[in-house]
């Protein structure tokens, strides 16, 4: 099943971001990983993927190298900055909360407590 | 070529022919691109891994990319020239005001230096500004590239100076110019090095070597120690960069501890014993001599002695010089006065306050460059822009302490003395900020970090 692209859309940096966190990755692994680790939920189009790559590298939360992958093919890696690690914990603090919150209002827990 | 292979390569041509058309930017169209097409090439073998025909594996590849034409224009609001319009003003500012200087202070000796003519100050004003623009519109990428062949490039231009130049106050006249490339130069040599290991980083070491030589053949001692100061704090930055792929720790102590026995060397040869230790002796005290080594240093204290806050300084308690029975200006008792004293002529006929103004209005510049080198994304850029900056501070500093007296080095104020030197330092700043104009494409160039970088392994 895929995701809604609304849903998607938001987080997508989060992700990435995420994927970054337990080494250096070249885009097509990235897109590659991102499809195993959500079991074929997110496909993340390579026109979506290299305009944030390239953002998130002007802003200073990645940075890129070229070297030559398992293959031989020069590839360009991201690394997440420290800069991108904080903005990391950042955004999953927040999405925590927001799933979070979402979860409490379709469970339909306590509410209205003074009402 | 087989039809169909032809056919497939024009699916995935057109793909990115599309996506190129969008980036305006044109030097920014094959580093973009370049990535697009092995993200491509990875997809399709996926494809036919799985079992897909080749043509249907590169059909379903493209699809799978997302509408060139969104794409492309994503990518062209990302990579476009970053235009340096604030500090290109502020340096051709300082170029004419220089220039301006130069023929204002100095026309009273035009008869007896033609470099004073006001046709070559104003000659130079509009060479700068010339060499400024090409600098500044240079593919700082393309010079990246041919790294190492314009290393040695330099090396040999250095060389052919020391053979052919003129001899100037038993210097080479014309490698004085050549050695301010010299930082810059060795910066591209340390790229040239990168991600090479040991070997690299020992080479970068070896590299400053020849260029070391020149400015000791020619001599230029002060541009020698400029650039050893320079080319470690340069290598220390790639290191810590980890451009050789090194332990951090280890290769910034083997070049910590090769840069601390290079300068006791420099020092004890330099300064240790003989001349340059009675040199010393009067960069401290000048008055011990003061017909002597510490006439220019005495004068000079002289005549900033006796200059005024704005306007004129007043009269010198000395006999003037005279020719043919005139007496000459009492800065023109100055040796030099015209080029690397100008700015104490400048103090002596205008004041203290406008030197301080033209001072703030340098460092504003400098400052400004070295903060774009702190927050350049491009590694490579960092250090070319952090050559020219270091250079033109170093060369300011120098300039700055022998017109408050303190004579140790021949030294002029960038885009303020010499017509020739303000070309170079023209040509310096613009290659500066071409590299922060092309700083989201220089960022392919960037070289490995620390963390291992994962294999793919679907």
């Amino acid at each position: 099943m895929e995701a809604d692209k609304s849903l998607v859309s938001g987080s997508m940096a989060l992700l990435v971001l995420k994927l970054l966190e337990d080494g250096d990755k070249y885009g097509y692994q990235m897109t590659s990983e991102l499809r195993q680790r959500s079991e074929d939920v997110f496909h993340l189009k390579a026109g979506t993927l290299y305009p944030l790559l390239h953002t998130l590298e002007e802003k200073g939360l990645v940075t890129a190298y070229q070297r030559e992958a398992a293959a031989g093919k020069p590839r360009r890696y991201y690394h997440l900055t420290k800069e991108g690690q904080a903005a990391l914990r950042e955004k999953e603090a927040a999405w925590h909360a927001y799933a979070n919150a979402v979860g409490r209002v379709l469970r339909g827990g306590a509410c209205c407590a003074g009402a | 070529m087989p039809e169909h292979e032809a056919a497939r390569d024009s699916l995935i041509r057109g793909y990115l022919d599309t996506v190129s058309d969008q980036i305006r930017w044109k030097r920014a169209r094959t580093v973009v691109v370049r990535e697009l097409e092995t993200h491509l090439e990875d997809q399709r073998e996926e494809f036919q891994a799985e079992g897909h025909a080749p043509e249907e594996a590169e059909r379903l590849a493209v699809e799978e990319m997302g509408d060139p034409v969104a794409v492309g224009t994503d990518l062209d609001r990302l990579h476009r020239p970053r235009p340096q319009w604030g500090m290109l003003a502020m340096t051709l500012a300082l170029l004419l005001v220089g220039s301006w200087l130069r023929y204002a202070l100095t026309r009273a000796g035009a008869p007896w230096d033609e470099d004073l003519d006001p046709f070559r100050c104003a000659l130079s004003a509009a060479a700068g500004a010339v060499v400024l623009m090409v600098a500044y519109l240079l593919d700082v990428s393309r010079l990246l590239r041919w790294a190492k062949w314009v290393y040695i490039g330099a090396v040999a231009v250095g060389v052919l100076s020391l053979h052919l130049s003129p001899t100037v106050n038993n210097a080479s006249y014309f490698t004085r110019y050549v050695v301010l490339f010299y930082p810059v130069a060795y910066a591209l040599w340390l790229y040239a090095c990168r991600g090479k290991g040991w070997t690299g980083l020992l080479a970068a070491v070896a590299g400053g070597i020849p260029l070391t030589v020149v400015c000791m053949c020619a001599p230029f001692v002060q541009g020698m120690l400029q650039l050893m100061v320079i080319g470690c704090f340069l290598l220390l930055l790639a290191i810590q960069m980890d451009w050789f792929t090194v332990p951090r720790r280890q290769g910034l102590a083997a070049v910590g501890g090769l840069a601390a026995v290079m300068a006791g060397a420099v020092m004890w040869l330099l300064f240790g014993a003989g001349y340059n230790a009675a040199r010393i002796q009067i960069f401290l005290h000048p008055e011990i001599d003061p017909q002597g080594a510490g006439y220019q240093a005495v004068m000079a204290r002289r005549i900033l002695g006796a200059s005024r806050l704005m306007g004129k300084g007043g009269d010198l308690p000395i006999q003037l010089n005279t020719v043919q029975g005139m007496e000459l200006p009492p800065e023109m008792m100055l040796p030099e006065w015209n080029h690397d004293f100008l700015p104490t002529t400048m103090v002596y006929k205008l004041g203290w306050l406008p030197y301080l103004l033209l001072l703030a209005a340098l460092a504003v510049l400098l400052l400004w460059m070295l903060r774009r080198c702190a927050c350049q994304q491009s590694q490579s850029g960092k250090l070319l822009a952090l050559a020219v900056g270091l250079t033109l501070a170093g060369q300011s500093a120098f300039a700055v302490a022998l017109n408050l007296g303190f004579v140790l080095f021949s030294a002029q104020l960038p885009l303020v003395t010499g017509n020739l030197h303000s070309v170079v330092d023209c040509a310096l700043i613009g290659l500066a900020q071409s590299a922060f104009r092309s700083e989201s494409i220089l960022r392919d160039t960037a070289v490995p970090v620390p963390r291992t970088p994962q294999t793919q392994t679907a």
